[in-house]
């Protein structure tokens, strides 16, 4: 990759983080009557559902939290954090301690989950603002849902399972790759002494699990013991969710400088590249069968913006690391199609959800899954690896 | 003793659990600096010379990718990386675009030879030379293979380069099986053609240069393939598993063990079909790793290469090459899967570079490369000492010191700290004697040098049986009789002051520059086996060892010396038990292995005086048995120790009839150790040196507590090793260097003046050999050792002209002792001969021409004995 051209992307990503994505969140969906952020934008930021997603709370602290430590301490980032985190603590937690998925815009419990992802991303957020403000508080409250989050997520028994563990166990790459990711936020923000264990077991697990060099894909689902489900489930793929796994293990390679983990993350990138690419139109899949089978989830060709956001980081980290070209060619592939397909000149920000060709199928720019998280988040790695600080410094996932 | 046997057996039959060992974390990675270029590359020249790093020319597809059907690119570049840089620089450009030749690292250069581009396959031979003072490349034209090469191979022993043939020409089918050499240090630059590697020709072979138990350097080829064109036209693939090993000095192969059974490093088609066969490596890369292992990184298995129908699979479709490490170790002849490697990659070379093995570039899959080089650190074995076997070690050191603090109530006058009172049983004298002669060094020697080898050593260690008569009868009285303290004092007694003078130096000079190295070889392998630092172990050892041996003298001297006897003669009686009550076919299993390999031979008939052969052991036995015996303070000292000369003379005996057992033990175990590690190749230690795998054996294989035992044993014998020196060494500066020439001072202050000189020896050993653990000076200890061990055979000749020659005279003995310093320094210096022969040598000359002088000179200064 030539200077210029590092320097035009850098340029691109910082521009698209401070002066397009950030304001418009900051403008739509905070919320300075009821605090915390609203994510049930229309394309122009116009409310289109005012209900507030809980996992939204923490990722939009973590962000403004971060650029807060990373970027520039501006006093309104860091307000915008807190609000979201008070909005969290007032309102993000049941009786018993578990918190909800779903509340109403001034905060009303409306649905729960079984998953804990919801603490997980509160856990980030806490974290960041932690790391942002030096204080003690919110980085004992980081660890301590972490902690909820193995309890529920990472514990045989913790929650209860979708389908019957007696009739058929199953272990999926969703919680490990979560707790990998937290992990290495509470490292990197507020230097958890813990966090390295938990790190060496989420990538043991994920490697001994689901990356299949026999298959040459990374699994999402798996029986017991790593065993291939012939079934919908066992046989699906997500390309986006290993892409971003992978690129958390090639974070944790370049952190350490360990070049075992650098070709796992490499691994895990090629195959599920090979997979997830749309030779013929470009962009990532969103399923893909291991088998080549037909697939039951029906958005399987859909082309969601997120699996390209981590994609570009995944490629872009993967260059970095090894100099291989190939990974700038398919960083170079990645970036222009979803700058051509997801960008929204018009209102800024990203569309969500792309037919297979590229058009347009829903104009939202945030639901209760969408909002200010994997735009910004790749964004502000890209920029930090691509410019001088950047490479000086580890990136924070 | 019953219920010791009892415990063996039952530990034999359960050996230390085996803890799950993760073969991903097995090898330390590290990556250099990735190559300045976009892809990578396949079949790039990769070398070493001086201090850089060269990687040049290889082929990939920087214009479109191989799936979409873009040309092969061949390239020219030099890269260099020079140690600590983090950038590799182009250092110059190849003659012309260049791929898939041999590339040899000799220390005039790197050496390539052959390879090919588009359109051709070549046999030019250059050879690149880096200097990294002016930065620059140069490039020497070399004379020409005798015929063109590509994916051959090649290799460098010392100046001389073997090239493997491989394909002559652009099609696959057109393979030769050639070898030829160049000696670059010839006067006149040729290639010569050599026998070629058995088997099919073929190309794509693995090849490595490694040494054998016996220090021979060999060359190693493994694997490769064949193409040929089935009835339809379409090609046909033989990969081979086979290996075999090359004897430059004989130009012969022999076949060594195929490849091993494993699974499948890569089972695609399916989870349950993990097929154990013995898979190819074809192109894959291998580099020698510690003394006698070669290292192999990934490998083609060619099982991915045609699919059901039997056509060619295309490229996209196809796994990534395989991560498995696999080790051969040269002794044992055996294979072990040492782990993984962060990206497999084939068609490239590995390269030994500062310490690390170096794997560029190379292709990852298929028409895919990757510029990441990676770097094998080192391997990280399990296994730790434990705190059961530390506290064995510090029971057994403090027991020592108690020892040292018993007999210092006894010690009144130098009589008493250098002769024991003539007060010690014989028995004890008898075991100490055989524990002198037993250092550290030789406990873990022996069975090392038989591991490695075979039993050619093993005649040498009876020798003293044959001289143990001579000794008793001749030697034994001429000390005993003239009651003397030190060997010395019968030179000045038969000859003249300056006889015994030179005697007593020559000693001083020779233990002096012992002190240092008896002490630091041990705590090598002890500081490898506890996981103590080495100055820490030097320290201990230095400390302690003085301590003791200033306060109790010869009687604390010997009696540890029978302690540790018991416990190093216990601890390899416990060794070979394990290794041959768990052996498949127990005694007879281990003795049919070891001699379907060759590893019994006990004579090396050949009439070679530069070798270990049958007529220089013989030799050897005699003579380096008589030095100690005959003219070594260490020793004769002990034969002063006893009540009277009967009982010396027993405990002479019972030292050399003990040494008959003692060393069918310790040969047995070298030959149980080969025996253990060919069943078990996993459990070495690859960098580990050869001559600490008796004490690899015993820290890692041996039961908790016998463990910490033998290795206080191991301790004991080093510091044997040191007390006898700094007490005999005590005893020649006290009595022959300072009270020969001041008689007249009190016992008291004789005694005195012996212990501060203990005190600062010892200060002195320890103090060397922390020096020898800081800086890298062993080598030239090693000379200088060497060097004063000359003397040793001039002694003895001396001894002998005292003992044996009733004319010797002084003028005669001087004689004599120039003249075999003479010879001694132009056979070292001159000849080849066998070291084994030098006690022979000084001794025979002394004697002979100190002889033929004594009889031309006048009698009258002789005086009978």
């Amino acid at each position: 990759m030539t200077p210029e051209r590092r320097g035009e992307l850098a340029e691109t990503y910082r521009r698209g983080l401070l002066e397009d994505t950030l304001p418009f969140w900051l403008r739509h969906g905070l919320d300075a009557e009821h605090g915390g952020v609203l994510t049930g934008l229309d394309r122009d930021g116009s409310i289109v559902d005012d209900d507030k997603a809980i996992w939204a709370q923490g990722r939009f602290a973590w962000l403004l939290g971060t650029l807060y430590r990373t970027v520039d301490p501006r006093p309104e980032w860091l307000e915008a954090a807190l609000s979201c985190l008070e909005f969290l603590g007032r309102h993000g937690f049941d009786d018993d301690g578990r918190m909800f998925f779903l509340v109403t815009r001034d905060g009303r419990p409306l649905r729960r989950r079984r998953y804990a992802y919801s603490e997980a991303f509160a856990a980030m957020a806490f974290a960041a603002v932690a790391g942002a403000s030096q204080q003690d508080a919110p980085a004992a409250s980081a660890i301590g849902l972490f902690g909820r989050f193995v309890d529920l997520m990472l514990t045989p028994g913790g929650s209860a399972p979708k389908v019957d563990p007696n009739t058929r166990p199953m272990h999926a790459l969703g919680p490990w790759m979560i707790g990998l990711g937290v992990a290495q936020t509470l490292r990197e923000t507020i230097g958890w002494d813990e966090a390295d264990a938990w790190i060496d077991r989420a990538i043991e697990t994920i490697e001994r699990l689901f990356v299949r060099e026999d298959r040459q894909a990374v699994l999402e689902v798996v029986g017991a013991e790593g065993k291939i489900l012939d079934h919908f489930d066992g046989r699906t793929l997500n390309p986006g969710h290993a892409i971003e796994t992978a690129w958390f293990i090639l974070h944790e390679g370049r952190h350490r400088g360990d070049p075992q983990l650098i070709g796992l993350g490499c691994r895990m990138l090629d195959w599920m590249w090979r997979i997830g690419w749309d030779t013929e139109h470009g962009g990532l899949f969103s399923f893909r069968d291991l088998d080549d089978k037909p697939l039951q989830e029906t958005a399987h060709d859909m082309k969601f913006w997120w699996p390209h956001c981590e994609a570009i980081i995944a490629t872009l980290l993967a260059h970095e690391l090894t100099g291989d070209r190939r990974y700038a060619d398919w960083h170079r592939q990645v970036h222009d199609w979803s700058f051509e397909h997801f960008a929204d000149p018009e209102h800024g920000e990203w569309f969500g959800y792309l037919h297979r060709d590229g058009r347009l199928s829903v104009p939202l720019k945030g639901n209760h899954w969408k909002g200010p998280f994997h735009l910004p988040r790749m964004q502000w790695n890209c920029w930090r690896l691509l410019s001088e600080e950047g490479r000086a410094t580890p990136i924070g996932s | 003793m019953r219920l010791l046997a009892i415990v063996l057996v039952v530990l034999a039959g359960c050996p230390p659990a085996l803890a799950q060992e993760d073969l991903e974390s097995r090898l330390l990675w590290k990556a250099l600096p990735a190559l300045p270029d976009d892809y990578g590359f396949g079949g790039p020249f990769v070398g070493v010379h001086g201090e850089a790093l060269i990687v040049a020319g290889g082929a990939n597809f920087s214009e479109r990718p191989l799936v979409e059907g873009g040309p092969k690119i061949w390239h020219d570049d030099v890269f260099v990386l020079e140690p600590g840089e983090s950038q590799w620089k182009v250092g110059g450009h190849l003659p012309r675009p260049l791929a898939y030749g041999g590339a040899a690292s000799t220390p005039g250069g790197l050496v390539i030879v052959g390879g090919s581009d588009a359109d051709q396959v070549y046999a030019d031979a250059w050879r690149l030379t880096w200097s990294s003072d002016s930065r620059s490349l140069d490039l020497e034209t070399l004379p020409p293979l005798p015929m063109p090469m590509a994916f051959g191979s090649a290799e460098a022993i010392g100046e001389t380069v073997y090239v493997l043939a491989g394909k002559t020409t652009k099609d696959d089918v057109d393979v030769v099986a050639k070898m030829w050499s160049l000696d670059l240090s010839a006067p006149e630059l040729a290639w010569r053609e050599r026998s070629p590697c058995p088997g099919p020709p073929r190309f794509k072979m693995v090849t490595a240069v490694q040494r054998m138990g016996d220090g021979r350097q060999q060359l190693f080829a493994f694997s490769g393939s064949r193409t040929g064109r089935g009835e339809d036209g379409n090609p046909t693939f033989e990969m081979f598993t086979d290996g075999h090993r090359y004897d430059p000095a004989t130009d012969t192969w022999q076949a060594i063990a195929p490849l091993p059974v494993l699974p499948d490093p890569r089972p695609l088609d399916g989870v349950d079909d993990f097929a154990h066969e013995r898979w190819p490596i074809n192109a894959a890369s291998a580099a020698p790793l510690g003394p006698t292992h070669i290292v192999v990184f990934s490998g083609s298995t060619g099982r991915y290469i045609l699919d059901e129908q039997g056509r060619v699979r295309p490229p996209e479709v196809r796994p990534d090459f395989a991560r498995r490490v696999l080790t051969y170790h040269t002794i044992t002849d055996t294979w072990t899967e040492l782990g993984r490697m962060p990206t497999g990659v084939v068609t490239t070379r590995a390269v030994v570079w500062n310490d690390l093995v170096v794997v560029p570039s190379g292709e990852t899959r298929p028409g895919i490369r990757t510029p990441a080089v990676q770097a094998l650190v080192g391997v990280d074995m399990p296994g730790s000492f434990g705190v059961w076997n530390s506290i064995v070690v510090a029971i057994y050191l403090a027991a020592m010191i108690a020892m040292g603090f018993y007999f210092a109530r006894r010690e009144k006058t130098t009589g008493d700290f250098f002769l024991g009172g003539r007060r010690v049983p014989w028995w004890a004298v008898g075991l100490s004697i055989f524990g002198t002669q037993l250092s550290a060094i030789t406990f873990l020697a022996i069975p090392a040098k038989t591991y490695a080898t075979d039993w050619v050593y093993f005649l040498q260690n009876l020798g003293i049986l044959a001289i143990a008569p001579l000794v008793v009868a001749c030697y034994l009285p001429a000390f005993r009789r003239q009651d003397v303290t030190t060997a010395y004092e019968v030179l000045e007694r038969r000859f003249h002051l300056s006889v015994r003078l030179f005697g007593a130096l020559s000693f001083v000079v020779f233990q002096l520059a012992r002190l240092g190295i008896v002490l630091f070889l041990p705590a090598l392998a002890l500081a490898a086996v506890t996981g103590l630092n080495i100055e820490a172990c030097i320290l201990l050892m230095g400390v302690l060892c003085t301590l003791y041996t200033l306060l109790g003298g010869i009687e604390a001297v010997i009696w540890t010396d029978v302690l540790q006897v018991f416990v190093l003669l216990g601890g390899a009686l416990i060794a070979l038990l394990i290794v041959v009550l768990g052996a498949e076919g127990g005694a007879g299993g281990v003795l049919e292995l070891a001699n379907g390999q060759g590893k019994l031979r006990l004579v090396d008939g050949r009439w070679d005086w530069t070798m270990p052969t049958l007529g220089v052991i013989l030799l050897g036995a005699v003579f380096n048995n008589l030095v100690p015996y005959t003219s070594d303070q260490a020793v004769v000292q002990r034969y002063l120790t006893t009540v009277d000369e009967r009982r010396a003379a027993r405990a002479i005996w019972t030292g050399a009839l003990l040494s008959v057992p003692a060393s069918l033990l310790f040969f047995a175990v070298g030959t149980a150790l080969f025996a253990f590690y060919s069943a078990h190749p996993d459990r070495l230690n690859p960098t580990g040196p050869t001559d600490q795998i008796f004490a690899w054996f015993i820290a890692h294989e041996l039961p908790v507590g016998i463990a910490g035992l033998v290795v206080a044993g191991i301790f004991a014998a080093s510091m044997s090793s040191l007390d006898s020196s700094l007490n005999s060494l005590s005893a020649v500066i006290t009595h022959d260097l300072y009270r020969r020439f001041r008689p007249d001072r009190t016992e008291r202050h004789y005694l005195a003046g012996a212990r501060w000189i203990t005190a600062v020896l010892g200060t002195l050993g320890t103090a060397t050999a922390i020096v020898m653990a800081q800086y890298p000076i062993q080598s030239l200890w090693d000379r200088f050792l060497s060097w004063a061990g000359l003397l040793g055979g001039t002694l003895a000749g001396l001894f002998a002209l005292a003992v044996l020659s009733r004319r010797a005279t002084t003028t005669g003995a001087w004689c004599g002792a120039l003249a075999a310093i003479s010879a001694l320094v132009f056979v070292r210096t001159q000849t080849q001969l066998s070291g084994l022969l030098y006690a022979a040598i000084g001794l025979g000359t002394c004697f002979v021409v100190g002889s033929l002088v004594s009889r031309l000179t006048p009698a009258r200064e002789a005086s009978a004995p």
